[in-house]
C-alpha cells in the first residue's frame, strides 16, 4: 500500500502530467483571448486609446459610462473573459460603455505628471466621450487608482460628471494595517527607477505579490487538479495570470507625485491635495457617488474605500460591500450579479 | 495507466524538457516552471515534516518564496536584490554592481565603497528579519498543530503552513524594525544610484555625449509638445462641434 507521502506525490505527477498534455494540445498554441467584446477606438492620444464598446440590441440607456482603470496593469481585466465581464454586463443592461486605455509609457512618457493624466488625458478622453454621444455629462466608473483619478477629476470638473462610481478605490491611505501605505511611507521613490525613467511594472508586480507572499507566490500554484481537469478553468486561469503578468511601466513623474500625495501624505483625504495650483476636496463633489469595496482586499482595505463616506455629504453617497478580494470584486462569478445589480439600480 | 515510478519521474521530466523547449508561449512555459516548482515544495514539506531533526523553517524562506534565489531570479529588479539577497563577505548583488561600477570608470570612488559598504550592513539587518520571520512562522506553525491535536492531514498541514507563514509575515513586516531597515536599504540604494548617475555623466563627458540633463530636457519638450498639440486638437474639435451645432439650429429655423 501507497505511504501517504508517495499518494501525494502520486497526485501531483498526474496533475502535473494532465496540465502538460493541456499545453501540448494544438488548441494551445497561442493564449486564450482577452478582451475579446468589439469594440472601436473613437480617440488617440500618443499611447492612450479612448475605446467604445459597441452597443448590443437592447434599448440604450442615454448617459453613457466612462470606465477609468489604474495605470498599473491593464484595463481588459474589466473583459477578462465573456461570462466575468463588467464590460459586458454593462452593454447588456444598454449602458453606452467608453474605456481609456492608458497603454505601455515609454522613456519619452516620464515626465508625464498627475496634472497631465487628470486636467490632460482624462479631461479630453471625457469631452470626447460628451460630444461623440451628444450628452452634456457622464457617468464616471473609476476602479482602484483610476477611482481615485475620477474623484479628483469629479472635484475638479463637476459640470461633467451627472453620477460617479468608485470601485476598490483607495481614500484614506493610513488607514489601520495597510502595508503598501507602511512600506512606501519614507522610501525615495526615484530609487525604483529604470533605465527608460520610469518605474517598472514588473517592480510593482513585485510589491503586490510581497503583500501575501506564501499565497501569492507558492499556494495558487499547488492546487492544480482543479484547473487541469476543467478546461474552462484553465482557460480563466491562464487569462488571469496573462493579465497579471502583464505591467505597464509607470510613468515616472506620476508614479512619484501618486506616491507622495497620496500613500505618504494622505493629501486627499487630509484635503490637502492640489492640483496644478488648485485644491482638489472630496467635499465639493455635488452628485451621487456611489462606492463598491470589497470584504477581504489586501491591496485596499474597506477602511481605506470606505473613508470616502466622511467626505461625501450623506444624500449623496451610497456604499455597497462585495465578498470577494480586490479583482475578485469584478471578475467573480459569485459577486459579479451583486455587483452589477447594484451598479444598475442605482445608476437608473 | 500511469505507474509510478522512478521511470514515470523520469519521462515526465522529459515530457517537462521537451515542452520548455518547445514553441508554446512563454506564458505557458513559466506556468509550467511555477507549478514544477510548488510541486516539489510541497512534496518536500510533506516528507521533511516525517523527519524529527529537520530544520523546517526554511519552508518559510522569503527570498526563496519570492523567487529571488531561483532560475528566474534575472527578470526580478537589480534595485530589489539587496532586500532579498546576502551572501555573507560580498553579496552577488554587490559584487556585480562593484564590477558594473569598475568598468565604467575602472575606479570605485571612496564614496561608493562607503554606499556599498551601508548596502551591505543594512542588507545584513535585512536578512536577519528575514530569519526571525522563518522561525517565527515555525513557532506558529507547531501551535496551529498542537491546536489541532495531532489529527492533521496533508492537506491540514499545508493550511497550517500557508497561515503560519501569512501571520508571520504580516507581524515582521509591519513592525517598527522592518520599516526601518527598508528606509536604510532605500536611503543607500539611492546614494548608490547617485554615484552611478555621476560616473555615467562623467563618462558622457569624456565621450562627448549629450548629458542626461540634455536629455531631460528633450524629453520634456517633446512632453510639452505632445500637450500643447492634444490641447490645440481638443479646442479645435470643441469649437467645430459648437458651430456644427449653431449651423444645424439655424437651418432648422
Amino acid at each position: 500500500m501507497p505511504s501517504s507521502k508517495q499518494k501525494n506525490e502520486d497526485v501531483w505527477q498526474d496533475d502535473f502530467v494532465l496540465l502538460m498534455d493541456q499545453f501540448s494540445a494544438v488548441n494551445r498554441q497561442s493564449l486564450p483571448d482577452v478582451g475579446s467584446t468589439p469594440k472601436e477606438v473613437i480617440y488617440q492620444e500618443n499611447k492612450l486609446r479612448l475605446i467604445r464598446y459597441l452597443p448590443l440590441n437592447v434599448e440604450q440607456k442615454k448617459t453613457p459610462v466612462l470606465i477609468v482603470y489604474a495605470l498599473v496593469n491593464r484595463p481588459y481585466i474589466v473583459d477578462l473573459e465573456p461570462g466575468r465581464s463588467l464590460v459586458l454586463r454593462l452593454l447588456e443592461n444598454g449602458y453606452p460603455v467608453y474605456l481609456i486605455d492608458w497603454g505601455y509609457p515609454d522613456s519619452s512618457d516620464c515626465f508625464t505628471s498627475l496634472n497631465d493624466y487628470i486636467n490632460g488625458l482624462l479631461y479630453r478622453c471625457v469631452q470626447r466621450v460628451k460630444r461623440f454621444t451628444q450628452s452634456k455629462q457622464i457617468d464616471l466608473l473609476g476602479i482602484c487608482q483610476g477611482g481615485v483619478f475620477s474623484l479628483c477629476y469629479t472635484a475638479l470638473h463637476p459640470a461633467d460628471v451627472r453620477k460617479i462610481i468608485t470601485l476598490v478605490t483607495p481614500v484614506d491611505f493610513h488607514s489601520k494595517g495597510n502595508s503598501l501605505s507602511l512600506w512606501t511611507n519614507s522610501i525615495d521613490g526615484k530609487v525604483l527607477s529604470n533605465n527608460t525613467g520610469n518605474i517598472p511594472g514588473g517592480t510593482i508586480s513585485l510589491l503586490f505579490r510581497t503583500l501575501k507572499p506564501f499565497q501569492l507566490n507558492r499556494d495558487k500554484y499547488r492546487q492544480i487538479s482543479q484547473l487541469v481537469q476543467n478546461k474552462k478553468n484553465l482557460a480563466t486561469f491562464l487569462r488571469m495570470e496573462q493579465w497579471l503578468n502583464d505591467n505597464p511601466d509607470l510613468a515616472r513623474l506620476a508614479a512619484l507625485q501618486f506616491m507622495e500625495n497620496f500613500y505618504q501624505k494622505n493629501r486627499l483625504h487630509n484635503k490637502e491635495l492640489t492640483i496644478d495650483g488648485e485644491d482638489v476636496l472630496l467635499e465639493s463633489i455635488n452628485c451621487p457617488v456611489l462606492n463598491l469595496y470589497a470584504e477581504q482586499d489586501h491591496i485596499v482595505p474597506p477602511d481605506c474605500a470606505s473613508a470616502l463616506s466622511q467626505h461625501i455629504k450623506a444624500e449623496y453617497y451610497e456604499e455597497h460591500a462585495l465578498k470577494g478580494g480586490h479583482i475578485g470584486a469584478f471578475t467573480s462569478l459569485k459577486t459579479q450579479q451583486k455587483l452589477i445589480n447594484a451598479l444598475t439600480n442605482w445608476l437608473n | 495507466m500511469t505507474t509510478k515510478t522512478e521511470e514515470t519521474s523520469k519521462s515526465i521530466f522529459e515530457q517537462f524538457d521537451a515542452l520548455i523547449d518547445s514553441n508554446i508561449p512563454d506564458e505557458y512555459k513559466a506556468l509550467l516552471k511555477s507549478f514544477k516548482e510548488q510541486g516539489f515544495f510541497f512534496n518536500q514539506f510533506i516528507q521533511t515534516m516525517g523527519d524529527k531533526d529537520a530544520d523546517l523553517s526554511a519552508f518559510w524562506n522569503l527570498p526563496n518564496t519570492l523567487g529571488f534565489n531561483n532560475a528566474s531570479a534575472d527578470e526580478q529588479h537589480d534595485w530589489f536584490r539587496p532586500f532579498f539577497e546576502f551572501g555573507g563577505d560580498s553579496g552577488g548583488f554587490n559584487a556585480s554592481l562593484a564590477e558594473q561600477f569598475s568598468s565604467v570608470l575602472n575606479r570605485v570612488t571612496q564614496e561608493t565603497q562607503d554606499s556599498l559598504i551601508a548596502l551591505q550592513a543594512a542588507s545584513a539587518k535585512m536578512n536577519q528579519l528575514h530569519k526571525e520571520l522563518s522561525e517565527l512562522a515555525l513557532a506558529n506553525f507547531q501551535d496551529l498543530k498542537k491546536q489541532s491535536d495531532g489529527e492533521t492531514n496533508e492537506e491540514q498541514l499545508y493550511q497550517h503552513w500557508l497561515q503560519a507563514g501569512e501571520e508571520a509575515f504580516k507581524q515582521i513586516s509591519q513592525s517598527d524594525d522592518y520599516i526601518q531597515v527598508q528606509r536604510e536599504l532605500f536611503e543607500t540604494l539611492g546614494q548608490l544610484k547617485k554615484r552611478q548617475e555621476e560616473v555615467a555623466s562623467q563618462f558622457s563627458n569624456l565621450l562627448g555625449l549629450p548629458s542626461q540633463q540634455s536629455m531631460d530636457d528633450l524629453q520634456k519638450g517633446l512632453h510639452r509638445l505632445r500637450n500643447e498639440f492634444a490641447e490645440y486638437r481638443e479646442h479645435t474639435e470643441a469649437k467645430i462641434h459648437e458651430l456644427s451645432g449653431v449651423i444645424n439650429e439655424l437651418k432648422s429655423k
